[in-house]
């Protein structure tokens, strides 16, 4: 079975005050954190830890070599599923914000490293825009063992046709769907443009000189632990491409 | 922007609003409803995707019945509302359509599938199911020299709407046709509910009216004193129609609603969809608010 940790900001009065963003308050967070928390856990999994608003710190998916604290938390569970506001840089990392600096107001994916010697092999972000389509390479840096990074490429929506995305992402896992498909699946109401993106990485026969052999990859083999095939970890020195999967309408 | 170009700009993007406007009763399914809808689907894909066992399994969860079938497939129904959904058990990267291509071609795949689905008939005696948008999904691939490979299409997805009385039904697409190289079918769901009588007819409130509740909705979103979630906002579309609200959640009636989309920009911006009663009587719990966390304890 997996274990997994939740995290979800719904208020951000704290970094409005301090100046730090105009980002307003989302409605949905909760339907959508409780959502995953309760299906993940119907099934068995166990969840580690699941922290709202001001007690979600950036340290918790920092690299411990940066600073951070990932080795006890998002580096510590198998899937780690956050939703805050989010946004990329331009040379492509992506960007979370919170609502207390803990140590910092937002986080740099390029101060992840996720996977290493630890668990981490999931990580899903219902927030905006953390993939740059144009550059997705820009993340590559957190594959140290990582499988797949779920994310948004352009804007995501707080509304009451994606309330449900956390109970249909966790409902597609323990029902044996592959996390790429249970995340693009899952956050997609196919009425409003939620832009999902998968992204992992490959060795080289994956790369096949470029006639990618979409089958051997993450995207196409790893199951929810339990519930189908999970590859082995692909250490950096194995990487050899970064491969993506979209909607878009 | 200021609060009342705000209105303006929305009220702009609604269209035509009916001067009279009917708020219909919806049957509650029972469970035997849920599950005969699921047999009919199965029934019209099952051969098709070679899912169709002479027997199999059906489970009774909370909320919904899950049909468990050959191939990894399943196909469940919603007890709250009736909606079905066949997932064959198709792996992502198994079935791909291929290189990019002309929309139309896309289309060209998922209409007989639609067809096979015989959509008119899960509509309704006053409804339809209109074709709405086009969906794909595609992958790619970069090595780690730079190279690209090429762009491919791994599946094609056409979102429906239900239309009753010629008013849309807001809400996920109410019909979905997902669809992969071969014209293998990857996914369907049907998320129509099945209206009763006309139990109130009247003349809907304003556009202007309707966004200022928008406004008020949204408003609520920067709370403090000082800054305004308009500060920020860009009206992207304000609509009319019927709301359904999420698979999961009974609904007695079909009341018409505005819709408005709004983007906030900013460092970090977002988009919301809020829905508001467009009846003086307020029919449907609008807007929904979240839960809380399911745990509270504070972290030390």
């Amino acid at each position: 079975m997996a274990s997994f940790g939740v995290e979800g900001i719904r208020t951000f009065a704290n970094a409005r005050a301090n100046g730090v963003s105009t980002a307003s308050d989302l409605t949905y967070t909760f339907n959508i954190c409780n959502g995953i928390d309760d299906k993940l856990r119907s099934a068995g999994h166990m969840r580690a830890f699941y922290w709202s608003e001001r007690d979600c710190w950036e340290t918790d998916i920092r690299d411990q070599d940066q600073g951070g604290d990932d080795t006890d938390w998002v580096d510590n569970v198998d899937l780690f599923f956050i939703n805050t506001h989010g946004t990329h840089m331009d040379d492509g990392q992506a960007r979370l914000l919170y609502d207390t600096p803990h140590s910092q107001w937002r986080t740099f994916s390029g101060q992840w490293q996720l996977g290493e010697n630890w668990n981490a092999e999931w990580v899903m972000a219902y927030g905006c825009d953390t993939v740059d389509l144009n550059n997705v390479a820009g993340i590559w840096n957190i594959f140290a063992g990582l499988h797949i990074y779920c994310g948004a490429y352009d804007n995501m929506y707080d509304g009451w046709t994606t309330e449900e995305c956390g109970r249909d992402v966790g409902q597609n896992l323990i029902d044996g769907d592959v996390v790429c498909h249970s995340w693009v699946d899952g956050v997609s109401d196919w009425l409003v443009d939620n832009h999902p993106i998968t992204v992992c990485v490959g060795d080289a026969a994956t790369w096949n000189n470029g006639s990618v052999n979409w089958t051997q990859s993450f995207l196409n083999n790893d199951h929810l632990w339990g519930h189908g095939t999970v590859l082995n970890d692909l250490p950096p020195g194995q990487q050899a491409c970064i491969l993506w999967y979209w909607a878009e309408g | 922007m200021d609060q009342e170009r705000f209105v303006k700009e929305l009220t702009e993007m609604v269209g035509q609003v009916p001067e009279k406007v009917e708020v219909l009763s919806l049957q509650q399914p029972t469970l035997d409803d849920v599950e005969r809808r699921m047999q009919r689907l199965l029934g019209l894909v099952g051969e098709r995707t070679g899912t169709q066992p002479e027997r199999h399994d059906l489970v009774r969860e909370q909320d919904r019945s899950v049909f468990r079938l050959p191939l990894g497939a399943r196909l469940v129904g919603y007890h709250a509302s009736g909606a079905v959904k066949f997932t064959s058990g198709l792996r992502p990267m198994e079935k791909l359509i291929g290189a990019e291509r002309d929309p139309q071609e896309l289309l060209d795949v998922i209409r007989p599938v639609a067809e096979l689905l015989d959509l008119p008939s899960w509509a309704g005696t006053e409804g339809e199911l209109q074709f709405e948008r086009l969906w794909q999904i595609k992958a790619c691939a970069a090595h780690r020299e730079g190279s690209r490979a090429e762009t491919v299409v791994c599946r094609a997805t056409g979102a429906f709407r239900h239309v009753i009385r010629g008013l849309p039904v807001w809400g996920p697409a109410s019909a979905v046709v997902q669809v992969g190289g071969d014209s293998a079918i990857d996914t369907i769901s049907i998320v129509t509910r099945a209206t009763g009588e006309v139990v109130d007819a009247s003349q809907p409130i304003q556009p202007a009216e309707g966004a200022q509740l928008v406004v008020r909705q949204l408003s609520g979103l920067i709370p403090e004193a000082g800054r305004q979630f308009m500060d920020t906002a860009t009206p992207i579309s304000f609509r009319f129609g019927y709301v359904s609200l999420p698979k999961r959640v009974q609904q007695r009636f079909l009341a018409p609603a505005y819709v408005a989309e709004v983007r906030t920009e900013g460092e970090e911006s977002m988009r919301y969809l809020a829905a508001v009663s467009a009846t003086e009587k307020e029919f449907l719990p609008l807007p929904r608010v979240g839960e809380m966390p399911a745990i509270a304890v504070r972290r030390e």
